[in-house]
Protein backbone atom coordinates (compact mmCIF):
# COMPACT_ATOMS: atom_id res chain seq x y z
CA UNK A 1 0.00 0.00 0.00
CA UNK A 2 1.30 3.68 -0.74
CA UNK A 3 0.21 6.34 1.26
CA UNK A 4 0.61 10.27 1.54
CA UNK A 5 3.08 11.45 3.78
CA UNK A 6 3.40 15.52 4.87
CA UNK A 7 6.56 16.12 6.37
CA UNK A 8 7.80 19.41 7.32
CA UNK A 9 11.84 19.02 7.02
CA UNK A 10 14.36 21.65 8.56
CA UNK A 11 11.70 24.20 7.97
CA UNK A 12 10.06 23.34 4.34
CA UNK A 13 6.89 21.12 3.93
CA UNK A 14 6.80 18.13 1.35
CA UNK A 15 4.50 15.34 -0.05
CA UNK A 16 5.02 12.51 -0.75
CA UNK A 17 3.13 9.01 -2.00
CA UNK A 18 5.19 5.84 -0.61
CA UNK A 19 5.07 2.25 0.24
CA UNK A 20 4.28 1.67 3.77
CA UNK A 21 7.88 -0.38 4.08
CA UNK A 22 9.97 2.42 3.22
CA UNK A 23 11.85 4.13 6.22
CA UNK A 24 12.49 7.53 6.93
CA UNK A 25 16.13 7.46 5.56
CA UNK A 26 14.98 6.64 2.56
CA UNK A 27 12.63 8.63 1.80
CA UNK A 28 14.72 11.47 2.85
CA UNK A 29 17.72 10.23 0.73
CA UNK A 30 15.52 8.88 -2.33
CA UNK A 31 12.17 10.70 -2.46
CA UNK A 32 13.17 14.14 -1.24
CA UNK A 33 16.53 14.12 -2.04
CA UNK A 34 18.05 14.78 1.15
CA UNK A 35 21.21 13.38 0.66
CA UNK A 36 23.10 14.65 3.14
CA UNK A 37 21.81 12.01 6.19
CA UNK A 38 23.75 8.75 5.34
CA UNK A 39 22.53 4.91 5.49
CA UNK A 40 25.20 3.16 7.13
CA UNK A 41 23.86 -0.06 8.72
CA UNK A 42 20.13 0.13 8.40
CA UNK A 43 19.38 -1.33 11.31
CA UNK A 44 20.10 0.81 14.14
CA UNK A 45 23.52 0.09 14.75
CA UNK A 46 25.82 2.84 13.10
CA UNK A 47 23.95 6.36 13.94
CA UNK A 48 24.77 7.92 10.36
CA UNK A 49 21.13 8.37 9.83
CA UNK A 50 20.53 9.98 13.21
CA UNK A 51 18.08 12.95 12.64
CA UNK A 52 16.01 15.11 15.09
CA UNK A 53 11.96 13.84 14.67
CA UNK A 54 9.84 16.00 16.71
CA UNK A 55 12.45 17.34 18.54
CA UNK A 56 13.86 13.68 19.66
CA UNK A 57 17.17 12.23 18.31
CA UNK A 58 15.97 9.03 16.26
CA UNK A 59 18.31 7.25 13.88
CA UNK A 60 15.54 7.32 10.52
CA UNK A 61 16.83 3.86 8.98
CA UNK A 62 14.65 2.95 12.51
CA UNK A 63 11.29 4.44 11.70
CA UNK A 64 8.59 4.19 8.51
CA UNK A 65 8.36 7.19 6.47
CA UNK A 66 4.20 6.67 7.02
CA UNK A 67 4.55 7.15 11.21
CA UNK A 68 6.11 10.52 10.21
CA UNK A 69 2.93 12.30 8.77
CA UNK A 70 2.69 15.61 10.15
CA UNK A 71 6.16 15.35 12.03
CA UNK A 72 9.14 18.00 11.72
CA UNK A 73 12.10 16.50 10.90
CA UNK A 74 15.40 18.26 11.27
CA UNK A 75 18.46 17.22 9.43
CA UNK A 76 22.13 18.62 8.49
CA UNK A 77 20.85 20.14 5.82
CA UNK A 78 19.45 22.39 8.06
CA UNK A 79 22.69 23.00 10.25
CA UNK A 80 24.99 25.27 8.36
CA UNK A 81 25.33 26.28 4.37
CA UNK A 82 28.23 26.45 2.57
CA UNK A 83 29.30 29.90 3.50
CA UNK A 84 27.78 29.68 6.87
CA UNK A 85 28.55 26.82 8.80
CA UNK A 86 26.96 26.57 12.01
CA UNK A 87 29.09 26.55 14.93
CA UNK A 88 29.20 22.86 15.18
CA UNK A 89 30.22 22.61 12.31
CA UNK A 90 32.75 25.02 12.32
CA UNK A 91 34.03 23.41 15.29
CA UNK A 92 34.18 19.87 14.06
CA UNK A 93 36.32 21.35 11.03
CA UNK A 94 38.78 23.56 13.86
CA UNK A 95 39.12 20.23 15.55
CA UNK A 96 39.79 17.99 12.74
CA UNK A 97 36.84 15.97 14.00
CA UNK A 98 36.33 14.52 10.39
CA UNK A 99 38.55 12.57 7.98
CA UNK A 100 35.83 10.86 5.22
CA UNK A 101 32.69 12.66 6.91
CA UNK A 102 30.56 9.87 6.51
CA UNK A 103 29.56 9.43 10.37
CA UNK A 104 29.52 13.44 9.97
CA UNK A 105 26.01 14.84 9.63
CA UNK A 106 24.69 11.41 11.73
CA UNK A 107 27.34 13.17 15.00
CA UNK A 108 26.28 16.58 14.12
CA UNK A 109 22.84 15.59 14.97
CA UNK A 110 23.47 14.30 17.79
CA UNK A 111 25.65 17.09 19.53
CA UNK A 112 22.80 19.80 18.33
CA UNK A 113 20.33 17.58 19.80
CA UNK A 114 22.36 17.18 23.52
CA UNK A 115 23.45 21.06 23.52
CA UNK A 116 19.58 21.83 23.50
CA UNK A 117 18.68 19.43 25.63
CA UNK A 118 21.15 19.92 28.02
CA UNK A 119 23.41 23.18 27.49
CA UNK A 120 26.15 22.92 30.08
CA UNK A 121 26.56 19.13 28.94
CA UNK A 122 29.02 17.17 31.23
CA UNK A 123 31.87 15.34 29.35
CA UNK A 124 29.76 11.99 30.30
CA UNK A 125 26.86 13.75 28.31
CA UNK A 126 28.58 13.99 25.65
CA UNK A 127 29.85 10.83 25.36
CA UNK A 128 26.75 9.21 26.29
CA UNK A 129 24.69 11.34 23.31
CA UNK A 130 27.27 10.29 21.38
CA UNK A 131 27.71 6.58 21.72
CA UNK A 132 25.69 5.77 18.84
CA UNK A 133 27.84 7.80 16.26
CA UNK A 134 30.14 5.10 15.10
CA UNK A 135 33.31 6.66 13.19
CA UNK A 136 35.67 4.79 11.75
CA UNK A 137 38.23 7.50 11.18
CA UNK A 138 38.91 9.88 13.61
CA UNK A 139 38.51 8.05 16.98
CA UNK A 140 35.87 9.83 18.86
CA UNK A 141 38.16 12.38 21.27
CA UNK A 142 38.60 15.08 18.43
CA UNK A 143 34.55 14.97 18.05
CA UNK A 144 34.16 15.24 21.63
CA UNK A 145 36.35 18.13 21.92
CA UNK A 146 34.71 19.57 19.16
CA UNK A 147 31.29 19.74 21.13
CA UNK A 148 32.68 20.33 24.55
CA UNK A 149 34.16 23.56 22.65
CA UNK A 150 30.92 24.75 21.48
CA UNK A 151 29.32 24.21 24.66
CA UNK A 152 31.95 25.70 26.15
CA UNK A 153 30.82 29.06 24.22
CA UNK A 154 27.37 28.64 25.73
CA UNK A 155 26.30 29.47 22.39
CA UNK A 156 24.88 26.82 20.84
CA UNK A 157 22.07 27.32 17.63
CA UNK A 158 22.35 26.73 14.64
CA UNK A 159 23.93 28.78 11.80
CA UNK A 160 20.33 29.29 10.08
CA UNK B 1 8.06 -6.34 1.49
CA UNK B 2 4.86 -4.75 1.13
CA UNK B 3 1.82 -4.16 4.00
CA UNK B 4 -0.94 -2.03 4.99
CA UNK B 5 0.05 0.69 7.64
CA UNK B 6 -2.55 1.50 10.08
CA UNK B 7 -2.91 3.55 12.97
CA UNK B 8 -6.19 3.12 14.96
CA UNK B 9 -6.45 5.73 17.74
CA UNK B 10 -8.29 3.41 20.38
CA UNK B 11 -7.95 0.23 21.90
CA UNK B 12 -11.05 -0.82 20.39
CA UNK B 13 -10.22 -0.51 16.75
CA UNK B 14 -6.71 -2.12 17.30
CA UNK B 15 -8.49 -5.31 18.94
CA UNK B 16 -10.89 -5.25 15.91
CA UNK B 17 -7.77 -5.25 13.80
CA UNK B 18 -6.22 -8.06 15.23
CA UNK B 19 -9.74 -10.04 15.38
CA UNK B 20 -9.97 -9.39 11.90
CA UNK B 21 -6.13 -10.35 10.69
CA UNK B 22 -4.91 -12.45 13.32
CA UNK B 23 -1.65 -13.81 12.10
CA UNK B 24 -1.22 -11.61 9.14
CA UNK B 25 -0.68 -8.77 11.16
CA UNK B 26 2.48 -7.45 13.48
CA UNK B 27 1.93 -5.42 16.32
CA UNK B 28 4.34 -2.30 16.10
CA UNK B 29 5.42 -0.05 18.70
CA UNK B 30 9.18 1.64 18.92
CA UNK B 31 9.91 -0.31 15.31
CA UNK B 32 13.25 -1.31 16.93
CA UNK B 33 13.23 -4.84 17.16
CA UNK B 34 10.57 -5.07 14.08
CA UNK B 35 11.74 -3.06 11.42
CA UNK B 36 15.09 -5.11 11.24
CA UNK B 37 13.05 -8.16 11.10
CA UNK B 38 11.00 -6.81 8.33
CA UNK B 39 14.22 -6.33 6.68
CA UNK B 40 15.63 -9.22 6.99
CA UNK B 41 12.23 -10.99 5.80
CA UNK B 42 12.04 -12.55 9.32
CA UNK B 43 8.59 -10.96 9.64
CA UNK B 44 6.51 -11.03 6.73
CA UNK B 45 2.80 -9.06 7.91
CA UNK B 46 0.27 -8.08 5.90
CA UNK B 47 -0.55 -5.36 8.20
CA UNK B 48 1.18 -3.46 10.60
CA UNK B 49 -0.87 -1.90 13.77
CA UNK B 50 0.98 0.92 15.07
CA UNK B 51 0.00 1.65 18.93
CA UNK B 52 1.64 4.78 19.15
CA UNK B 53 -1.63 6.70 17.89
CA UNK B 54 -3.43 5.14 20.90
CA UNK B 55 -3.93 7.95 23.91
CA UNK B 56 -4.29 5.39 26.81
CA UNK B 57 -1.33 3.51 25.58
CA UNK B 58 1.04 6.45 26.19
CA UNK B 59 0.21 6.00 29.88
CA UNK B 60 3.26 5.75 32.44
CA UNK B 61 0.56 5.86 35.88
CA UNK B 62 2.24 6.15 39.17
CA UNK B 63 -0.97 4.53 41.53
CA UNK B 64 -0.96 6.51 44.99
CA UNK B 65 -0.42 3.30 46.68
CA UNK B 66 2.52 2.33 44.85
CA UNK B 67 1.73 0.06 41.75
CA UNK B 68 2.55 1.18 38.23
CA UNK B 69 0.75 0.79 35.02
CA UNK B 70 3.37 1.10 31.56
CA UNK B 71 1.19 1.25 28.46
CA UNK B 72 2.74 -0.51 25.39
CA UNK B 73 3.51 3.06 23.72
CA UNK B 74 5.52 3.83 26.62
CA UNK B 75 9.42 4.70 25.48
CA UNK B 76 12.33 3.23 27.07
CA UNK B 77 13.86 7.00 27.83
CA UNK B 78 10.60 7.98 29.36
CA UNK B 79 11.46 5.01 32.12
CA UNK B 80 15.22 6.07 32.17
CA UNK B 81 14.04 9.68 32.75
CA UNK B 82 11.42 9.18 35.74
CA UNK B 83 12.79 10.47 38.88
CA UNK B 84 10.32 8.62 41.06
CA UNK B 85 11.16 5.23 38.96
CA UNK B 86 14.77 5.72 39.32
CA UNK B 87 14.70 6.13 43.22
CA UNK B 88 12.20 3.20 43.55
CA UNK B 89 13.07 0.38 40.91
CA UNK B 90 16.47 0.91 40.46
CA UNK B 91 16.84 -2.63 38.63
CA UNK B 92 13.93 -1.48 36.03
CA UNK B 93 16.13 2.14 34.80
CA UNK B 94 18.80 0.34 35.33
CA UNK B 95 17.74 -2.57 33.03
CA UNK B 96 16.49 0.54 30.85
CA UNK B 97 19.08 2.59 30.53
CA UNK B 98 21.47 -0.22 29.77
CA UNK B 99 19.74 -0.72 26.00
CA UNK B 100 21.21 0.62 23.02
CA UNK B 101 21.94 4.05 22.26
CA UNK B 102 20.14 7.22 23.34
CA UNK B 103 18.38 7.26 20.10
CA UNK B 104 17.10 4.10 20.13
CA UNK B 105 15.89 4.57 23.59
CA UNK B 106 13.91 7.46 22.12
CA UNK B 107 11.89 4.59 19.93
CA UNK B 108 12.13 1.66 22.04
CA UNK B 109 9.76 0.60 24.35
CA UNK B 110 9.31 -1.46 27.58
CA UNK B 111 6.47 -3.16 26.61
CA UNK B 112 8.18 -3.84 22.90
CA UNK B 113 11.48 -4.77 24.89
CA UNK B 114 9.00 -7.71 26.91
CA UNK B 115 6.91 -8.62 23.42
CA UNK B 116 9.83 -9.41 21.39
CA UNK B 117 10.24 -12.11 24.08
CA UNK B 118 14.64 -12.09 23.44
CA UNK B 119 16.24 -13.78 26.34
CA UNK B 120 18.53 -10.98 26.26
CA UNK B 121 15.80 -8.17 26.96
CA UNK B 122 17.20 -5.84 29.55
CA UNK B 123 14.01 -4.78 31.19
CA UNK B 124 12.71 -8.16 32.01
CA UNK B 125 15.25 -9.89 34.78
CA UNK B 126 13.74 -6.90 36.99
CA UNK B 127 10.03 -6.84 35.90
CA UNK B 128 10.28 -10.51 36.46
CA UNK B 129 11.46 -9.91 40.10
CA UNK B 130 8.86 -6.47 40.61
CA UNK B 131 6.05 -9.72 40.00
CA UNK B 132 4.91 -7.30 36.71
CA UNK B 133 1.68 -8.79 34.91
CA UNK B 134 1.17 -8.04 31.24
CA UNK B 135 -2.14 -7.13 30.51
CA UNK B 136 -3.23 -8.50 26.99
CA UNK B 137 -6.44 -6.76 24.92
CA UNK B 138 -8.81 -8.19 22.36
CA UNK B 139 -11.88 -7.27 20.62
CA UNK B 140 -13.83 -9.73 23.02
CA UNK B 141 -11.92 -9.15 26.77
CA UNK B 142 -8.75 -8.94 28.92
CA UNK B 143 -6.67 -10.91 30.69
CA UNK B 144 -3.89 -10.07 32.92
CA UNK B 145 -1.03 -13.20 32.85
CA UNK B 146 2.40 -12.90 34.79
CA UNK B 147 5.49 -11.82 33.26
CA UNK B 148 7.37 -14.94 33.40
CA UNK B 149 4.24 -17.08 31.78
CA UNK B 150 4.25 -14.09 28.95
CA UNK B 151 7.44 -15.26 27.88
CA UNK B 152 6.77 -18.96 26.95
CA UNK B 153 10.39 -19.26 24.72
CA UNK B 154 13.19 -17.35 22.56
CA UNK B 155 10.84 -15.14 20.37
CA UNK B 156 7.58 -16.38 21.48
CA UNK B 157 4.99 -14.95 23.67
CA UNK B 158 1.74 -16.23 24.86
CA UNK B 159 -0.58 -13.65 23.21
CA UNK B 160 -2.93 -14.97 21.06
CA UNK B 161 -3.06 -13.64 17.44
CA UNK B 162 -6.34 -11.54 18.44
CA UNK B 163 -4.88 -10.10 21.20
CA UNK B 164 -2.11 -7.19 21.72
CA UNK B 165 -0.71 -5.88 24.85
CA UNK B 166 -1.88 -3.17 26.46
CA UNK B 167 0.82 -2.89 29.07
CA UNK B 168 2.72 -4.07 31.77
CA UNK B 169 1.33 -3.62 35.64
CA UNK B 170 3.42 -3.35 38.62
CA UNK B 171 2.24 -4.35 41.86
CA UNK B 172 2.95 -2.22 45.48
CA UNK B 173 6.42 -3.67 46.75
CA UNK B 174 7.39 -4.06 50.38
CA UNK B 175 8.00 -1.00 52.30
CA UNK B 176 12.08 -0.35 51.99
CA UNK B 177 12.47 -2.65 48.40
CA UNK B 178 15.26 -2.09 46.27
CA UNK B 179 16.31 -3.39 43.07
CA UNK B 180 19.16 -3.27 41.28
CA UNK B 181 20.78 -4.24 37.66
CA UNK B 182 23.90 -5.41 35.91
CA UNK B 183 24.81 -6.41 32.34
CA UNK B 184 27.57 -8.04 30.71
CA UNK B 185 28.45 -7.14 26.86
CA UNK B 186 31.16 -5.97 25.17
CA UNK B 187 31.26 -2.78 23.95
CA UNK B 188 28.45 -0.59 25.29
CA UNK B 189 25.48 0.62 23.17
CA UNK B 190 26.90 -1.65 20.66
CA UNK B 191 25.75 -4.93 22.13
CA UNK B 192 22.77 -7.04 23.53
CA UNK B 193 23.77 -8.60 27.02
CA UNK B 194 25.72 -11.44 26.98
CA UNK B 195 24.70 -11.87 30.47
CA UNK B 196 22.55 -9.79 32.39
CA UNK B 197 21.00 -10.30 35.80
CA UNK B 198 19.22 -7.78 38.46
CA UNK B 199 18.02 -8.24 42.18
CA UNK B 200 15.69 -7.55 44.46
CA UNK B 201 15.90 -7.04 48.17
CA UNK B 202 12.56 -6.85 49.90
CA UNK B 203 13.05 -6.20 53.84
CA UNK B 204 9.14 -6.39 54.77
CA UNK B 205 9.07 -9.74 53.02
CA UNK B 206 12.86 -10.91 53.87
CA UNK B 207 12.31 -11.27 50.03
CA UNK B 208 16.13 -11.70 48.71
CA UNK B 209 16.21 -13.03 44.70
CA UNK B 210 18.49 -12.55 41.81
CA UNK B 211 16.50 -13.33 37.96
CA UNK B 212 19.18 -14.19 35.19
CA UNK B 213 18.35 -13.25 31.41
CA UNK B 214 20.33 -14.03 28.30
CA UNK B 215 21.27 -17.53 29.57
CA UNK B 216 17.89 -19.84 29.15
CA UNK B 217 14.50 -19.31 26.81
CA UNK B 218 12.60 -17.66 29.53
CA UNK B 219 13.87 -15.81 32.56
CA UNK B 220 15.19 -17.37 35.34
CA UNK B 221 14.28 -16.33 39.52
CA UNK B 222 16.69 -17.59 41.81
CA UNK B 223 14.83 -17.58 45.68
CA UNK B 224 17.03 -16.77 48.19
CA UNK B 225 15.02 -15.54 51.09
CA UNK B 226 16.32 -18.63 53.23
CA UNK B 227 19.75 -16.31 53.17
CA UNK B 228 17.93 -13.07 53.85
CA UNK B 229 19.79 -12.34 57.55
CA UNK B 230 23.02 -13.53 55.87
CA UNK B 231 23.65 -12.89 52.02
CA UNK B 232 26.55 -14.94 50.59
CA UNK B 233 27.33 -13.92 47.18
CA UNK B 234 29.43 -16.96 46.40
CA UNK B 235 26.14 -19.48 46.80
CA UNK B 236 23.94 -17.03 45.47
CA UNK B 237 26.27 -17.39 42.40
CA UNK B 238 26.73 -20.90 42.60
CA UNK B 239 22.53 -21.29 42.82
CA UNK B 240 22.04 -19.09 39.81
CA UNK B 241 24.87 -20.89 37.67
CA UNK B 242 23.18 -24.24 38.39
CA UNK B 243 19.57 -22.75 37.58
CA UNK B 244 20.41 -21.30 33.93
CA UNK B 245 20.89 -23.11 30.04
CA UNK B 246 22.77 -20.56 28.51
CA UNK B 247 23.79 -21.68 24.74
CA UNK B 248 26.66 -21.25 22.73
CA UNK B 249 26.71 -18.52 19.88
CA UNK B 250 28.16 -15.65 17.76
CA UNK B 251 28.62 -13.80 20.99
CA UNK B 252 29.57 -16.38 23.48
CA UNK B 253 30.10 -19.36 24.88
CA UNK B 254 27.73 -21.42 27.09
CA UNK B 255 30.81 -21.60 29.90
CA UNK B 256 31.69 -18.05 29.64
CA UNK B 257 27.95 -17.03 29.91
CA UNK B 258 28.00 -19.37 33.16
CA UNK B 259 30.94 -17.58 35.05
CA UNK B 260 29.59 -14.49 33.63
CA UNK B 261 26.07 -14.79 35.43
CA UNK B 262 28.09 -15.74 38.76
CA UNK B 263 30.46 -12.21 38.43
CA UNK B 264 26.96 -10.68 37.82
CA UNK B 265 25.32 -11.96 41.24
CA UNK B 266 28.54 -11.24 42.74
CA UNK B 267 28.38 -7.07 41.82
CA UNK B 268 25.19 -7.56 42.61
CA UNK B 269 25.96 -8.60 46.10
CA UNK B 270 28.23 -5.76 46.44
CA UNK B 271 25.79 -3.33 45.17
CA UNK B 272 23.10 -4.74 48.30
CA UNK B 273 26.23 -4.29 50.39
CA UNK B 274 26.55 -0.98 49.31
C1 LIG C 1 21.07 -1.33 17.56
C2 LIG C 1 20.15 -2.00 18.53
C3 LIG C 1 20.61 -2.27 19.81
C4 LIG C 1 19.76 -2.90 20.73
N1 LIG C 1 20.24 -3.13 21.98
C5 LIG C 1 19.43 -3.70 22.91
C6 LIG C 1 19.89 -3.93 24.23
O1 LIG C 1 21.03 -3.60 24.57
N2 LIG C 1 19.05 -4.52 25.13
C7 LIG C 1 17.78 -4.89 24.79
O2 LIG C 1 17.07 -5.41 25.64
N3 LIG C 1 17.30 -4.69 23.53
C8 LIG C 1 18.10 -4.11 22.60
N4 LIG C 1 17.62 -3.91 21.32
C9 LIG C 1 16.30 -4.40 20.95
C10 LIG C 1 15.15 -3.41 21.01
O3 LIG C 1 15.59 -2.08 20.91
C11 LIG C 1 14.33 -3.57 22.29
O4 LIG C 1 13.90 -4.89 22.43
C12 LIG C 1 13.11 -2.61 22.30
O5 LIG C 1 12.71 -2.41 23.62
C13 LIG C 1 11.94 -3.12 21.48
O6 LIG C 1 10.87 -2.21 21.63
P1 LIG C 1 10.12 -1.57 20.38
O7 LIG C 1 9.06 -0.70 20.92
O8 LIG C 1 11.07 -0.97 19.45
O9 LIG C 1 9.50 -2.90 19.76
P2 LIG C 1 8.94 -3.27 18.28
O10 LIG C 1 10.09 -3.42 17.38
O11 LIG C 1 7.91 -2.26 17.91
O12 LIG C 1 8.27 -4.62 18.63
C14 LIG C 1 9.03 -5.74 19.07
C15 LIG C 1 8.18 -7.01 19.01
O13 LIG C 1 7.13 -6.98 19.96
C16 LIG C 1 5.86 -6.97 19.32
N5 LIG C 1 5.06 -5.96 20.03
C17 LIG C 1 5.41 -4.68 20.27
N6 LIG C 1 4.45 -4.07 20.99
C18 LIG C 1 3.47 -4.98 21.19
C19 LIG C 1 2.21 -4.95 21.87
N7 LIG C 1 1.77 -3.83 22.47
N8 LIG C 1 1.47 -6.07 21.89
C20 LIG C 1 1.92 -7.20 21.28
N9 LIG C 1 3.08 -7.29 20.63
C21 LIG C 1 3.86 -6.20 20.59
C22 LIG C 1 6.12 -6.61 17.87
O14 LIG C 1 5.16 -7.17 17.01
C23 LIG C 1 7.49 -7.20 17.66
O15 LIG C 1 7.41 -8.58 17.41
C24 LIG C 1 18.45 -3.26 20.37
C25 LIG C 1 17.99 -2.98 19.08
C26 LIG C 1 18.82 -2.35 18.17
C27 LIG C 1 18.30 -2.04 16.80
S1 LIG D 1 21.91 3.52 8.97
FE1 LIG D 1 20.59 3.87 10.64
S2 LIG D 1 21.80 3.37 12.33
FE2 LIG D 1 23.04 2.75 10.66
S1 LIG E 1 35.03 10.60 9.73
FE1 LIG E 1 35.02 8.75 8.60
S2 LIG E 1 33.56 7.60 9.70
FE2 LIG E 1 33.82 9.27 10.96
Amino acid sequence: MEYDVRITVNGERYQARVPASLTLLRMLREVLHLTGTKEGCSIGECGACSVILDGKLVNACMVLAVECDGSVVRTVEGEGAMDKLSDLQQAFVDNHALQCGFCTPGMLMAARELLERKPDPTDDDIIEAMAGQICRCTGYETAIEAVRRVARKGQAGGGK
Amino acid sequence: MSFVYERPRTAEDLGKLLASHGQRACVLAGGTDLLVALRAGHARPEVVADVKAIEELRELRHEADGRLFIGAAVTINRIVDDARLRAMHGGLTGGAGAIATFAIRNRATVVGNVSNASPCADTVPALALLGAEVELRSATGSRRIGLRDYIVGVKQTARRADEFAAGIHVPAQGKGTRTWFCKRQRVRGHDLALANAALIHDPEHKKLRVAVGSCSPRPVVVELDDMFDKPDAEEAAKRAMASIAPISDVRASAEYRTDMTGMLVRRLFDALRG
